[in-house]
Order: structure tokens, then C-alpha cells, then sequence
């Protein structure tokens, strides 16, 4: 018998009350990633990908449907997802290393035994030397892999990330990328991914879910059957144009109507 | 970048230096030309005279505006942070306590002052309750406002680290209230020697405010200016031991400044 999803979603509905009237924001998502997979979510503004990652944290209950995490309903998921934002959200009176310790403190590790097993990863973060620096010092690249240690270091095995590299100039973000993808391997985290870069969405993820825009419902599940390790070079290949192709008229349909 | 640095520290204090310098040059000389009556304007160099000859005097008192000041400040400070934490902590608090303090400030506390030395006396109590009622205000509004100030994106990243309450309170909130604790504690400084000063007008013995009240009937005008002068070093001292505590607890706080302004030159 195969292993259940590491993250199973069925029929999820949400909506916000605007106005008096309730108005939907998520309709029947459909949704599943196998342990170790790494899953894009991809649509226009206003499509609910955000609050989708906001219900899988934990941070918004959802109206009705399944959320299973290794098969197991999940029902207390605040603390144990990770959880990344487009803001890396840095405490500007911690250094680097005292703000990546951060969840391992509050989940009770000693500060002394937390900043020790940060300083182990603190090179793979490409943090070397910056270590006892305060955010402000930085490069946008290097506080959010700052703010990436943070999350990672806690032992939590499913990483949400919502358009983490949205801040970033285009260079940092396909360096950014290349690194993330190393990281979550070695790591052996399973992430979400949420985004709006469609190149992004591809070369990151083994499978991209695209929702229409509001309500958001299932548009279009792609399979990203690219081989790894993958890199930018991939962009410019036949296949993942055609991929590309695929993603793009549905999307582009999206917004037309809208 | 270190060269520019120190052109901003020292442009930051020439200039004020300078202008006070001059204005000084120009009442001695003026007061000597026109000849006015030392009892009306003495000249600065008769209010040296005075601090120089009345030394002892204006120190004693001195020291009991100084201390009036210290345990009135302190006062102010513990009860201002602990009722800010309970106003920010309890949504309780917030609706019941917090409208009180604001309207409270409409208070002339100048003219509860009087019914203070009814209550409880002429000596040191009712002017560390004076003190202490004036600094409370700007520490306890500031600090609450540092505390409720967080970007909520910054809580639901604590939420998502498995943070509690406690803990977005002690690792966030109290963190992020630091810089408008100290604004609070600086405009509380600042206003501290008056309120010492309205308090020995009121009724007292002793402390400079004393002295100015007591010297000017008998045309002592260089004690006062010399009581003044002696009210307002204190006062600047107390400010900037304000600012260095603020430097040593918050360096990341200014270096960040700092960097900025760099930035923008």
C-alpha cells in the first residue's frame, strides 16, 4: 500500500464576509503533495492562493472540507508548518543568528543549543561571516535566506512559501531559486509554493495547481516532469516552453475575462 | 563614512553652543551699556558671581529637587510600564482603563497641587506625587502605543513558529515598544523639573523652586537666575542620561538610523 499525501485537501470551501454578504474565496480545492514533493499554487490576484497557504498554516480556519497531513486529519496546524512570507520579517533588534534561532526558542531550545545547531547550517544559508550582523546590514537576498533559516531550522517538515522571492531583483531571485531548490532536497522539507511567475512555478515544482480567479476553484493540474536537478538554464528548453504554453492560456484567458 | 559621521555629531553641537554663547555675550554687554539695575536683569557674570559665592545653598537645595525628581520619575516609570503592559496584554484594560488615563490628563495638575498638601502634608510626598503624576502620561501612552504597533504579518509569523500569547508579548511586543518607551521617557524627563518646581511653589521648605519663590520677594535676582540656570543643567543632564541609556539598550536601533541617514546623504 503506497504512503498517504503528506498533504491531503479535499473539497475545501472558504469565504469572507464582505459587505453583509458572504462571498466565496476558495470553491472545492482539490489538493495533494507526496512527502518530499515540491507543489506550486499559480493563478491571478485575488484567487485565494494566499488565504489557501494562510488556512494550511493555521493562521485562518476554512468553512468546510479535508485537510489531512500524512493521512491524519490536521486539525491544531499553527507550529507545525513552516511558514515563509514575501517579507522576510526580521526583528531589526536581533542579529542575523539570534533571529534564526527564533522558532527553535520559542518551541523552548536553550538559546546556547539553538545557536549552535544554527551556526551548522549558517554556510548552506550563505550567512557565513554575517552571523552577529543586524538585518538592516544586509542585502534583501540575504535577509530572506535569513528569514528561510528561521523557518527551516524547526523541525517542520512541510514549508509554505508564499511568493517568497517576490521582493527581489531578478538576478538574487534565480540565484535564489537554484539555492532553494538544493536546500529543501538536503533539508528534505515538502513545500508549497505560492506565486504568480510562471517560470518560477515551473522550474521549481513537480507539479503546479492552477485556480481560477475568485472564487478560486481547481483550473488546471500540471505535472512538471522535468528531470533534477533541474537549473535556470531548463527555462529556455523545448519542453519547458511547452510547459510553459500550457500554463499560460488558462491564465491568460483568466485575466482577459476578468 | 566615518568623516561624515563626525561632521554630523559635531555639526549637531556647534551650532547650538554658538548661538547660546552669543546670546550671552550680548546680555552681558547690553545690561553693562544701558545700565540696568542689577536687581531688575543682573548680567550673566553677577549670576556666576552667585553660583560661586551661594555654592553650598544651591546645592542642598538642589539635591532635594534632584531627589523629588528621581523617586517622583521612578514612580512614574514603574507604574507607567506595568499599566501599559496591562493595557496592551487585557482588551479589560484597554476599554476600562486605558479612556481614564487619557481624559485624566485634562486634569490641571497644577491645581490639584494645593489638595495634595491637604492630603498628605508639606514635605517630599507631595511633590514626588506631582512629579510622578506628570511623567506617567507620556511613558505610559508611548509605551502602549509601541506595544500595540506591530505589523500583523510579524504576529502571524510568530503564530506559525508555534509562538503563545506570552511569548509574541515578551518577544515582540515588549522588543518593538523600546523605541517609544524611550520618547515617553524623554518627554517625562523633560517635563519632570517643572513638575518638581510647580510642587515646592505650591508649599514647601526646600528645592530650588523654593528658592526662586523665596528669593525674589527680597530682590535677590541673581539667586533666581542662578536657581534657573541650575534647574535648566539639571534638566539637560537628566536628558542626555536618558539618551545614553537609550544608545546602550538599543544600539541596533541607532545603528539602523544611522545607516539611513547615510543612505539619504
Amino acid at each position: 500500500m503506497a504512503a498517504p499525501p503528506k498533504i491531503n485537501v479535499k473539497c475545501l470551501n472558504k469565504t469572507y464576509p464582505i459587505n453583509g454578504k458572504s462571498e466565496g474565496i476558495l470553491e472545492d480545492i482539490d489538493f495533494f503533495v507526496r512527502q518530499g514533493e515540491f507543489v506550486s499554487i499559480i493563478g491571478a490576484s485575488g484567487c485565494g492562493k494566499s488565504t489557501f497557504l494562510n488556512i494550511l498554516a493555521g493562521l485562518e480556519p476554512h468553512d468546510s472540507g479535508l485537510i489531512e497531513f500524512d493521512g491524519i486529519s490536521a486539525d491544531a496546524r499553527l507550529g507545525k508548518v513552516g511558514y515563509m512570507q514575501q517579507k522576510d520579517l526580521l526583528l531589526p533588534w536581533r542579529t542575523v543568528l539570534d533571529n534564526a534561532i527564533l522558532g527553535l526558542q520559542i518551541t523552548g531550545v536553550a538559546r546556547k543549543r539553538a545557536r549552535i545547531d544554527a551556526l551548522d547550517l549558517i554556510h548552506q544559508f550563505g550567512l557565513l561571516g554575517f552571523e552577529n550582523q543586524y538585518p538592516h546590514a544586509l542585502s534583501g537576498g540575504m535577509r530572506q535566506r535569513a528569514a528561510f533559516l528561521r523557518t527551516m531550522l524547526l523541525d517542520q517538515s512541510i514549508i509554505l512559501l508564499d511568493e517568497p522571492f517576490g521582493a527581489l531583483d531578478a538576478l538574487t531571485k534565480l540565484n535564489m531559486q537554484e539555492w532553494l531548490m538544493d536546500v529543501c532536497l538536503n533539508m528534505n522539507k515538502t513545500a508549497v509554493l505560492v506565486t504568480h511567475d510562471i517560470d518560477e512555478a515551473i522550474l521549481l515544482s513537480d507539479r503546479v495547481y492552477l485556480l481560477t480567479s475568485r472564487p478560486g476553484r481547481n483550473a488546471l493540474i500540471l505535472d512538471v516532469e522535468l528531470e533534477r536537478p533541474r537549473n535556470y538554464g531548463m527555462v529556455t528548453g523545448t519542453m519547458f516552453a511547452e510547459l510553459k504554453k500550457q500554463l499560460m492560456h488558462p491564465l491568460w484567458d483568466q485575466i482577459g475575462a476578468g | 563614512m566615518g568623516f561624515k559621521n563626525k561632521m554630523l555629531n559635531s555639526v549637531n553641537w556647534i551650532f547650538p553652543v554658538c548661538i547660546l554663547v552669543s546670546l550671552v555675550i550680548v546680555w552681558e554687554v547690553l545690561v553693562r551699556v544701558v545700565n540696568v539695575p542689577s536687581w531688575q536683569l543682573p548680567p550673566p557674570s553677577a549670576i556666576l558671581d552667585e553660583l560661586i559665592a551661594s555654592k553650598d545653598l544651591l546645592l542642598a537645595h538642589t539635591l532635594v529637587t534632584l531627589k523629588e525628581i528621581g523617586v517622583g520619575f521612578s514612580v512614574a516609570l514603574v507604574t507607567g510600564l506595568t499599566l501599559a503592559a496591562g493595557i496592551a496584554y487585557s482588551r479589560i484594560l484597554e476599554r476600562s482603563v486605558y479612556p481614564i488615563i487619557i481624559a485624566s490628563q485634562t486634569i490641571p495638575i497644577i491645581a490639584i497641587a494645593p489638595l495634595l498638601l491637604i492630603w498628605v502634608g508639606y514635605g517630599l510626598t507631595p511633590k514626588v506625587i506631582i512629579v510622578a503624576l506628570i511623567c506617567f502620561y507620556p511613558i505610559a501612552v508611548n509605551t502602549v502605543d509601541g506595544l500595540k504597533s506591530i505589523d500583523p504579518d510579524m504576529i502571524s509569523m510568530f503564530r506559525t513558529l508555534g509562538a503563545s500569547r506570552f511569548q509574541v508579548f515578551a518577544r515582540l511586543q515588549v522588543p518593538n515598544s523600546l523605541p517609544f518607551m524611550f520618547s515617553g521617557i524623554k518627554i517625562g524627563i523633560s517635563v519632570s523639573v517643572i513638575a518638581a518646581v510647580i510642587g515646592e511653589w505650591v508649599g514647601g521648605s526646600e528645592g530650588l523652586g523654593y528658592l526662586i519663590t523665596y528669593s525674589q520677594p527680597l530682590f535677590l535676582t541673581a539667586r533666581v537666575f542662578a536657581a534657573i540656570f541650575l534647574l535648566s543643567v539639571m534638566g539637560v543632564l537628566l536628558f542626555v542620561l536618558g539618551v545614553w541609556i537609550e544608545h546602550l539598550t538599543m544600539p541596533w536601533y541607532f545603528n539602523a538610523k544611522r545607516s539611513n541617514a547615510m543612505e539619504i546623504l
